[in-house]
């Protein structure tokens, strides 16, 4: 129980150095956060575009499209804040750096994750909780279970967290060569669609082996579709799957980390 | 002079062998390339078979668009203007500016390698799915005009991230700069959809751009989908040019202020 109350200290302390150290940004951090927007902005134009063609894709409408697009971009922007820093493992192992996290009495992975907060992923942050509202007014979604999307977001959020974590236990073998932040967000790319126009194979892999169907598809049917039980089961599914996903990917990180042997920087 | 193309040509064979160093990058490449195919194939194939008014494209010609994108994608030399950053960054600018040749043409002759290493070696998987799932439907006279178009283009794509490249020393956020870089290309480009799939006045706007030479013109000419061949290289030329003294101008402006910092 001590331990535990040691780690939330270090974690309240980081938190505030990290706030504090977002603070000093000067026209570089808004730059930074208005590229984001940008960025962010021009990817959603495409749908947009798409859109101006097409009425539906495989029955999803506009509407149903623009809450999805909302949930994947929020979630994924949640792990860009707050837990992206599993991705500079690689840098870290490469330089000798990760050394380093060894040599305190404290968790790697843990202290890893709570390194820093990405300034860059505010903006991302910001565009999909705007799309997600303006989805929700237009779709009128009115379920009392609105409430729980912050959660679900968060549950949505472990995944991309546990895919990176899972990704960067490759680079303890490569000494980090490797790029392995494209395939987490070329995995994002895949749950802003739903999952039901991919074949059954892929469907399958994201939803048993990656389950990137849970950062964005199931837990937004109860909202989209009808309040069913089964959508509903999908909705708690959610929160499970993302807790529990994360939690095999650390416990993975662990094991393979026995295999570490330092660069020799 | 034989000294200088000696030069030249090492530098290429430097580009194409830093490739070859990071065989773990490749991969991961090569992994992230077929994620995206894979996920265009399916959205493209959903999209075709629920909407019956797309006659601009047909699926298979959608497709291939989406696969020489990608393959295009994968040669342009989009690191040019993050190498100059980081440059930038940690102050190593200054020893490439004293070196004897141009520290530009050694950035350009060192892309050629690496390109030629992503076209040969990053690309074959792609060649391989173009075959498999489309088969050859491209015609001789239209890969020898989308060549031409092409080096052009590479050109225009070299300078433009130079362009980009020099901006870094105005600002630190090199995760902006790119961000920005991203979305100019991506939504003017037609880098994702073809530019005829956009709205109508938004697809003039676009087309009276050059940017559209990155992907949109060279992919209509390869497929067969355009045949202003003469009037696009002409436009080409025009463009290069126009782009070349911005960055000329950009540049001389640039050097100045950081021999005022230095100074």
């Amino acid at each position: 129980m001590g331990k535990l109350k040691d780690y939330i200290k270090v974690y309240k302390t980081t938190f505030r150095l990290n706030l504090k150290s977002l603070m000093i940004y000067d026209t570089d951090f808004i730059i930074g956060v208005i590229a984001m927007i940008i960025k962010t902005a021009i990817k959603f134009s495409m749908l947009l575009i798409l859109f101006n063609l097409i009425t539906n894709i495989q029955g999803w409408t506009f509407e149903e499209m623009l809450f999805l697009y909302g949930f994947s971009t929020t979630a994924c922007a949640i792990w860009h804040c707050f837990f992206i820093d599993t991705i500079t493992i690689p840098y870290y192992i490469k330089t000798g750096e990760f050394d380093r996290f060894l040599m305190k009495p404290y968790n790697p992975l843990f202290l890893i994750l709570i390194e820093g907060f990405d300034e860059d992923g505010w903006g991302e942050l910001l565009f999909g909780i705007i799309i997600s509202i303006i989805a929700i007014i237009r779709l009128k979604v009115f379920t009392p279970l609105i409430i729980l999307l912050p959660i679900l977001w968060i549950a949505a959020s472990l995944i991309y967290a546990g895919i990176a974590i899972l990704l960067s236990t490759i680079s303890f073998f490569t000494i980090g060569n490797a790029d392995i932040t494209d395939v987490t967000i070329e995995l994002n790319e895949f749950s802003k669609y739903p999952l039901s126009i991919y074949g059954t194979g892929l469907k399958t892999i994201f939803t048993f082996i990656i389950p990137i169907g849970f950062t964005a598809y199931y837990p937004s049917l109860v909202f989209i579709k009808d309040t069913t039980y089964n959508n509903i089961s999908w909705m708690f599914g959610t929160i499970l799957v993302g807790i529990s996903f994360f939690i095999i990917s650390c416990y993975i990180w662990m094991k393979v980390l026995k295999k570490y042997t330092s660069s020799g920087y | 002079m034989s000294h200088s193309f000696k030069i030249k040509a090492r530098l290429i064979r430097i580009g194409f062998l830093v490739n070859q160093m990071y065989k773990e990058a490749i991969t991961v490449k090569i992994i992230s390339n077929f994620l995206f195919i894979i996920m265009q194939y399916y959205i493209w194939k959903s999209i075709y078979t629920t909407n019956s008014n797309i006659n601009i494209f047909s699926f298979k010609e959608m497709f291939s668009y989406v696969i020489i994108a990608q393959i295009l994608s994968n040669i342009y030399p989009m690191q040019v203007s993050s190498k100059i950053g980081s440059l930038v960054k940690s102050g190593d600018i200054s020893f490439t500016l004293l070196n004897p040749m141009s520290f530009i043409k050694q950035l350009f002759f060192e892309n050629i390698g690496s390109s030629i290493f992503k076209l040969a070696i990053l690309n074959l998987p792609m060649y391989i799915l173009y075959m498999i799932f489309i088969g050859f439907n491209l015609t001789f006279v239209n890969i020898v005009k989308f060549l031409i178009i092409f080096v052009f283009s590479y050109g225009f794509y070299f300078i433009f991230e130079l362009v980009f490249g020099i901006l870094s020393f105005y600002t630190t956020s090199q995760w902006g700069l790119q961000s920005f870089k991203y979305a100019i290309i991506t939504l003017l480009s037609g880098r994702i959809i073809p530019v005829d799939f956009y709205p109508k006045i938004l697809a003039k706007i676009f087309k009276f751009l050059p940017f559209k030479y990155m992907y949109n013109a060279p992919i209509s000419i390869i497929l067969g989908k355009d045949n202003q061949f003469i009037q696009m290289i002409s436009m080409q030329i025009i463009n290069l040019f126009l782009m070349f003294i911005i960055y000329k101008v950009f540049y001389k402006k640039t050097l100045k202020r950081l021999t005022i910092q230095g100074g």
